[in-house]
């Protein structure tokens, strides 16, 4: 894109330098704050449109270059790209641009290109744009809708940290260990013959450590088979109601102890989908029947479960058998650019009570990870995924190109053009960290028709994580759905379980305790949803409540 | 007939003409807004009919990549309700956006893969 527009409240306001340590003590954190900027508590395009996120680079050709959050000063320019699957023609869309608190750009631009659409703000003084930590606040016909920063930095500094929310005043971030449950409280089960073939000579240091963790009970120890689904459960059944247990814990994966096949209630619409892949559709696997002791019709579980869910790993065993303490540092969260909007109340509950580092993909490339993701106390990931090629998840890539090349300040038309890995095994793991993916089949760790048939640490994420010393790791193991819901909403799906959890981790709930009571919380939802006459949600909510799995210990 | 009288009689009939021409093709041509309205609320019972052309529209207006797309389509009368459900969906990864119709109320909600 060449530099046809310049707009006046950019060349009015040119910058001067600032120096570099007036940069590193606004850029990242605190640097929303510093411009004095709030957002909304709700997106004002939320149920109104699909906004992406907004993005900065330094040029367009077809797709952004330079996209990121820091530049070298002397660049000519910065565009900040909005794009949009729906938005109302007729909708006003504000950007601002504050330099270290001073306003150094403002455009409001009426929508006319309702889908697939975007606009490029180009801010580009005479001169350069100058260092400095920046932020930039897009409004929504007046309610701000997002906001986003990036930094310049002068020529030949290291780039500073990643787009941070600071933690808002008057809340401590949550901070010091998380106590593992009580091991009086917990049961936990396996088969030993399983775990003695597969682990060997390790087996039984597997096997004593789990011991400490909780009351370790063999399936088999009265010497009676039980490899299926149905004698696994009625014999935990048993055990459970012998003792006064608050936590289960199941010791191992499928082979050891076997999920549960539920009725997938939305089969006929995946099967489709899924038949290429050779993964199930008629039935989803799930721990839920092993603690559903009332019998309710929604399977809900009466006692929080947790898996570990490998037989022949004994590092990763041991590992999630011991002690993982998340670090003092605040969240890292990774999300589908296209899904900004689906994300936006999860994020804004999260950022609520600690400091949030946020990165979107595109621009944010494996590579381009920052090395503090794998020190987060707590991440939350929102990406597409398959229970078949398990080491990466996925992220959505748009093609950009103007309506009139006359006019850059006009509509874009922008194009969804193929996915491109986010994240794989090698920039994943975090140890001590608590973490919630929302990606297809993130907690899929079963062996599968397709190579790679038997899922690692090498070549399964939810497996690569829990060897790296994850505190806990909820996911999925289906599909799962994203739903655009406020965050005083009703939960639905993925994204209502996904509120729960974060809702009642940032209120101080173990991870355990906030997922157990997410499943709750869902349960009522779905009850809710079925007395309503909303058959399409109590759907999504008893697949969504099937499906979530929490990994590790609890 | 005079050339005055000629040419009132020519404008007579345009006008006559102008307004029967509005008369008989309606309203002014529906926006894309007016489309998207009339998809996300459907006339109810909703029909399978009804339903492929609410999915389709919307699939044209708010999620263009996947126009090229052949729906599954599903009539699901469980959980105390009747809707149809049309997928739009790729396999490789899994990745789409699922359109889901009350056929009683109407009710529209749209959910993504994931």
């Amino acid at each position: 894109m060449t530099s046809a527009a310049v707009h006046s409240a950019t060349t009015a306001r040119r910058l001067t330098a600032v120096a570099i340590s007036l940069w590193l003590s606004l850029a990242g954190t605190g640097t929303a704050q510093a411009a004095g900027i709030q957002l909304a508590a709700e997106p004002g395009s939320l149920h109104r449109a699909l906004l992406y996120h907004l993005d900065f680079a330094t040029d367009v050709d077809g797709t952004p270059i330079d996209e990121g959050d820091t530049f070298q000063a002397g660049i000519p320019r910065v565009l900040t790209l909005l794009g949009w699957d729906h938005v109302p023609s007729g909708t006003s869309l504000r950007l601002r641009i504050y330099a270290d608190s001073r306003l150094v750009y403002d455009d409001t631009r009426p929508v006319t290109r309702e889908d697939d659409g975007g606009f490029v703000f180009d801010l580009e003084p005479s001169g350069g744009v100058p260092a400095g930590a920046y932020v930039a606040q897009l409004d929504y016909n007046g309610v701000p809708d997002e906001i986003a920063t990036f930094a310049v930095i002068p020529a030949g500094a290291a780039p500073g940290p990643g787009t941070t929310t600071p933690t808002p005043a008057g809340r401590s971030s949550l901070t010091g260990p998380v106590p593992y449950a009580n091991p009086a409280d917990v049961l936990v089960v396996t088969r030993a013959s399983v775990l003695r073939r597969t682990l060997g000579a390790r087996a039984d240091a597997v096997l004593a450590a789990a011991a400490k963790v909780g009351t370790l009970r063999d399936l088999e120890a009265d010497g009676v088979k039980r490899a299926t689904p149905d004698a696994a459960i009625e014999e935990v059944h048993r055990l459970l109601r012998a003792g006064r247990y608050r936590y289960l814990l199941i010791l191992g994966n499928d082979d050891a102890v076997p999920y549960a096949h539920m009725a997938n209630p939305v089969a006929a619409d995946e099967r489709d989908v899924l038949d290429s892949w050779d993964l199930p559709a008629d039935w989803v696997p799930s721990d839920d029947p092993y603690t559903d002791l009332d019998g309710d019709q929604w399977t809900i579980p009466d006692i929080a479960i947790a898996r570990i869910p490998s037989s022949d790993d004994a590092d990763l065993l041991l590992t999630q058998l011991g002690v993982n303490i998340p670090t003092d540092n605040g969240g890292f969260a990774l999300i589908n650019q296209k899904r900004r909007g689906v994300a936006e109340p999860v994020l804004e509950t999260m950022a609520g009570a600690m400091d949030l580092d946020r990165h979107y993909t595109p621009p944010t490339t494996p590579a381009s990870i920052p090395a503090t993701s794998r020190a987060a106390r707590y991440t939350y990931i929102l990406l597409h995924g398959i229970g078949v090629t398990t080491d990466s998840w996925v992220s959505d890539l748009v093609a950009w190109s103007p309506e009139d090349i006359k006019n850059l300040d006009g509509s874009w038309i922008v194009k969804a053009g193929g996915q491109v890995d986010a994240i794989g095994v090698a920039q994943a793991g975090v140890a001590g960290g608590i973490v919630d993916v929302g990606a297809c089949y993130g907690g899929w760790t079963l062996d599968t028709i397709q190579a790679p048939t038997h899922k690692t640490a090498a070549n399964d994420l939810a497996l690569d994580y829990l060897r790296s010393g994850t505190r806990a790791y909820v996911a999925d193991t289906h599909i799962s759905y994203s739903a655009p819901i406020g965050l005083d909403g009703v939960p639905v799906a993925r994204t209502g379980f996904e509120l729960l959890f974060w809702r009642a981790v940032v209120a101080g709930a173990s991870p355990i305790d906030a997922f157990q009571a997410a499943k709750v919380g869902l349960g009522r939802a779905l009850d809710a949803a079925v007395a309503a006459g909303d058959s399409d949600a109590a759907a999504l909510d008893y697949k969504t409540i099937e499906i979530m799995g929490y990994l590790g210990r609890p | 007939m005079t050339a005055h009288g000629r040419l009132i009689g020519a404008w007579t009939t345009a006008l006559v003409a102008g307004w029967l021409a509005v008369a008989l093709l309606g309203g002014p041509v529906a926006t894309a807004a007016d489309d998207l309205g009339a998809a996300l609320h459907p006339a109810t019972p909703v029909t399978e009919a009804i339903a492929r052309t609410s999915a389709a529209t919307i699939i044209r207006l708010q999620y263009q990549e996947l126009t090229a797309l052949e729906p599954t389509v599903t009539h699901a009368t469980d959980f105390g309700g009747d809707r149809w459900v049309l997928v739009y969906a790729r396999s490789n990864p899994v990745s789409g956006v699922r359109v889901s119709i009350d056929t009683v109320r109407g009710v529209v909600r749209l959910t993504n893969f994931p």
